[in-house]
């Protein structure tokens, strides 16, 4: 899955790999890859703009850590952002049931008029 | 884990990025997102040295699957922007409002106009009422700009929307910068008319005053107007440009 398809969702997919903890941009994309087997093909330069964004937004919050020999900035949410999951996963489950019910073939009624 | 050797290859890459993502160097800012991509980075070569791969191919993966510098550096600026643009378009406002109320200030201290309202020159009357439309104008983009930039926040997730938002503020803060200078001509050919910065006026401490305060304030505006203008073409204003 490239890029474009993820256009509008990649904020919410960080906060989603972001909810079990803190997080440095590897560790991220690195999850983000594993809890997407693979599928979500990122390249790596689009996750810190999008990391920025929700700092500025006020959803997460970077720290500054020591990493092996060399400074880390880790990310966690805020509470803010949890909120903002949250919503997210209630827009995102409305939005696959409404588009679901049009999308998957129908089940196997019977027709009006066809014998039973 | 011992560092690559081949180093040299991302620290060209990252030295690509700084000076396609800063015009000239800005505040600690570059030196902390630098550092964060290079532990990125360095993360990623030393995951796939742990797990076998040569450290000069796998300082290749990591620079390819981080994205050509370029684009990286573009998407980087339209962040970095947001908040020196913020910056531009409270500066406008303030300043907008600060040197109105001054100015105004100036022309009460000085001299009775020469002429009643019936005998107003017609030009001056013109200028006159093209000042005050201007001055009105300029604060009333500048506000706007200022809101549409605070709000890019809140919209978070609809992108669309946010750089919509941030790309009307600009312009926003392009037309109150233009109107606030055509306001600025105005009102100086105004004083000189109504004889305010004649030599024999009386206003000349308020307009030194005034003059002190205006000069004063510009670094507010003018700060975040290159940065903002450098980060939007990508390339330093007035200076030579950075060597890569």
């Amino acid at each position: 899955m490239r890029a474009e398809a993820l256009k509008g969702h990649l904020d919410a997919l960080l906060l989603a790999t972001l909810e079990a903890g803190p997080a440095h941009g590897f560790a991220v994309m690195a999850e983000l890859r594993r809890r997407t087997g693979g599928t979500v093909d990122l390249e790596s330069g689009t996750l810190y703009p999008a990391l920025r964004r929700l700092e500025e937004a006020g959803l997460i919050l970077g720290i500054w850590t020591s990493g092996p020999g060399r400074r880390r900035r880790e990310y966690q949410l805020t509470d803010r952002g949890r909120a903002a999951l949250h919503d997210e996963r209630g827009v995102w489950r409305d939005f696959v049931a409404t588009i679901g019910a049009l999308l998957e073939p129908p089940a196997a009624h019977p027709s009006p008029g066809s014998p039973i | 884990m011992t560092r690559p050797e081949s180093e040299s290859t991302l620290e060209d890459y990252l030295s690509r990025l700084q000076v396609q993502t800063w015009p000239r160097p800005i505040e600690p800012d570059a030196t902390d997102l630098l550092d964060e991509l290079r532990d990125h980075l360095l993360c990623d070569i030393e995951q796939q040295v742990t797990d076998g791969a040569q450290p000069r191919s796998a300082e290749a993966r990591a620079l390819a699957g981080f994205g050509p510098a370029d684009r990286v550096a573009g998407a980087l600026r339209v962040e970095l922007v947001r908040p020196h643009l913020h910056r531009l378009s409270l500066a406008l406002l303030l300043l907008g409002l600060a040197g109105g109320a001054t100015w105004v200030g100036v022309l009460l201290a000085g001299p009775a106009e020469p002429w009643t309202d019936r005998t107003e020159p017609r030009t001056i009357l013109f200028f006159d009422r093209v000042g005050e439309f201007a001055g009105t104008a300029t604060l009333l983009v500048a506000a706007l700009a200022a809101l549409l930039i605070g709000c890019t926040g809140r919209i978070w997730r609809y992108p669309r929307m946010r750089a919509g938002a941030q790309r009307w503020s600009l312009r926003a803060c392009w037309v109150s910068l233009t109107l606030g200078l055509l306001t600025t001509a105005q009102l100086g050919g105004y004083l000189l008319v109504r004889g305010v910065i004649a030599p024999t006026s009386l206003a000349w401490p308020a307009v030194l005053a005034t003059v002190a305060l205006t000069v004063a304030g510009a670094p507010l505006l003018f700060g975040p107007l290159r940065t903002v203008a450098e980060l939007q073409t990508g390339r330093r204003l007035l200076g030579p440009p950075r060597r890569r």
